[in-house]
């Protein structure tokens, strides 16, 4: 295995638009993962009895079974049901549903420890439960919540590798075409070094957002 | 004495247990009066927080009955009794992501529907009245413990209500801020607000209240005016309680 500075002359229109694909892909899919996460965080939060049991049940499912699994499940599954979806919708309901299972339980642990005292000066000021969550505790909970999001964030942009199962043209696709081809690594490593570079990234502007938004108690 | 006054919160024959064996409020009858500053005291887990925690719906009473002008104190009427009745607390709880000035605001622009224009000046004029007129735009975590209980109180007093019930509101804070907070409350007391004020500071007590009760093992002992509560409160146990904290 060594780097051979031809692969990537050779392959950089490729690679170029395989990371692109991939970051897009992490940006839409880390969106609405988290936005998924957090509606379900305050359905949970709610305390609505019944579908607080679907809920456990969905997080449950979701969090225990591979998402290669769920993702074949949407791409080659769906059709047999009369639901045919393209690549691009399963991989975003797939990690939307996998990673927004994650989340939503680390958004739930830090709803919880937000002091008991909040919930009942929001209670005492005559909001309503869903207010006290949106406007008490909730902005608490994810300002609290934001470094192990990042940690969970972070895990996405390893999971779009595996929608070159699902035929999307995204880095590590691109990169075992290479190899097809060439039988050189090379573009394994060059994957390697973009993921990195995301996740560096990631690290910078989580950072970031942690000092603006941290709540000093 | 109470003639004249309105029933502004009535206890009728309420019970309240936390486990099977303990009672905290042991079939209490009580009235509290429109305009009055009503103090109770008494030594710790005698059931003086839970009393008032109970007038807003934050304990749910096991049997007998609250009223609050007239409104029974129930799940279905808790939000209406809570914007009648404004509650300060030991640990200030104000949000800590808000300023002090979104803390007041909030309770009035979400639960009251208010508009921020419409509050704003008055809100102002409750943060001149407590000296922070110049930390509007402060984040609690940026503040003292006396301001942020004086801020806690501007929040209390930006719902308009007809109550304010005080849980202990200078426990937490270090002996040079008590001051600070008291004066606030004895403003408050003189302009005629009614209060219910859990707190052991039997200075303020004597100064700000029109009547101070007597807690002991979830019942009321005593209820009088400050000047016969010091002088001859008509029970032991206050007389004993007196001399262990005066």
């Amino acid at each position: 295995m060594s780097f051979n500075l031809y692969v990537l002359f050779d392959w950089w229109p490729q690679i170029l638009s395989a990371f692109g694909t991939t970051v897009f892909y992490f940006i839409v899919c880390s969106i609405a993962a988290v936005l998924f996460a957090i509606f379900i965080s305050i359905l949970l939060a709610m305390r609505i009895r019944g579908l607080t049991t679907i809920l456990r049940i969905y997080i449950t499912v979701f969090r225990n079974t591979p998402l290669l699994v769920q993702l074949f499940l949407l791409f080659y599954g769906l059709p047999f049901i009369g639901i045919s979806l393209p690549a691009f919708l399963c991989a975003l309901i797939g990690i939307m549903l996998n990673e927004g299972a994650f989340i939503s339980e680390i958004i739930r642990g830090y709803i919880e420890s937000v002091p008991k005292g909040d919930w009942e000066a929001g209670e005492s000021l005559a909001l309503s439960r869903f207010q006290v969550i949106r406007y008490a505790v909730l902005p608490q909970a994810l300002r609290d919540a934001v470094p192990a999001m990042t940690g969970q964030i972070s895990i996405v942009i390893k999971d779009t590798s595996l929608f070159s199962m699902i035929m999307i043209s995204e880095l590590t696709r691109v990169s075992n075409s290479i190899y097809a081809r060439t039988f050189d690594t090379t573009g394994f490593l060059i994957s390697a070094i973009c993921y990195l570079l995301l996740f560096l990234i990631l690290s910078v502007v989580s950072k970031q957002i942690e000092k603006r938004f941290k709540v000093k108690r | 004495m109470n003639q004249n006054k309105q029933i502004i919160v009535e206890f009728k024959d309420v019970v309240k247990q936390f486990e099977k064996d303990l009672v905290v409020l042991d079939h209490l009858n009580m009235n509290f009066y429109d305009g009055e500053t009503h103090v109770l005291c008494g030594r710790s887990g005698a059931g003086k927080s839970t009393l008032i925690r109970c007038i807003n719906y934050l304990e749910k009473i096991n049997s007998g009955q609250i009223l609050v002008e007239g409104e029974p104190v129930t799940k279905k009427h808790a939000r209406t009794i809570r914007k009648k009745c404004a509650m300060v607390f030991q640990s200030f709880n104000l949000f800590p992501h808000m300023t002090i000035l979104e803390n007041a605001l909030l309770g009035p622009m979400k639960a009251l529907g208010q508009h921020k224009g419409e509050m704003i000046d008055q809100i102002g004029t409750y943060f001149e009245k407590v000296g922070l007129e110049n930390k509007m735009d402060a984040l609690p975590g940026e503040l003292s413990g006396g301001q942020k209980q004086r801020a806690a109180i501007v929040r209390a007093l930006a719902m308009n209500p007809d109550l304010i019930l005080f849980d202990e509101p200078t426990s937490a804070l270090d002996p040079e801020m008590i001051g600070e907070v008291l004066n606030v409350m004895e403003k408050l007391a003189d302009e005629g607000r009614t209060m219910i004020v859990v707190t052991h500071e039997m200075g303020f007590a004597r100064v700000a209240a029109d009547k101070i009760s007597f807690m002991d093992a979830g019942k009321i002992v005593s209820t009088c005016a400050p000047d016969k509560f010091f002088t001859d409160p008509g029970h032991e146990s206050v007389e004993r309680f007196l001399k262990q904290i005066l």
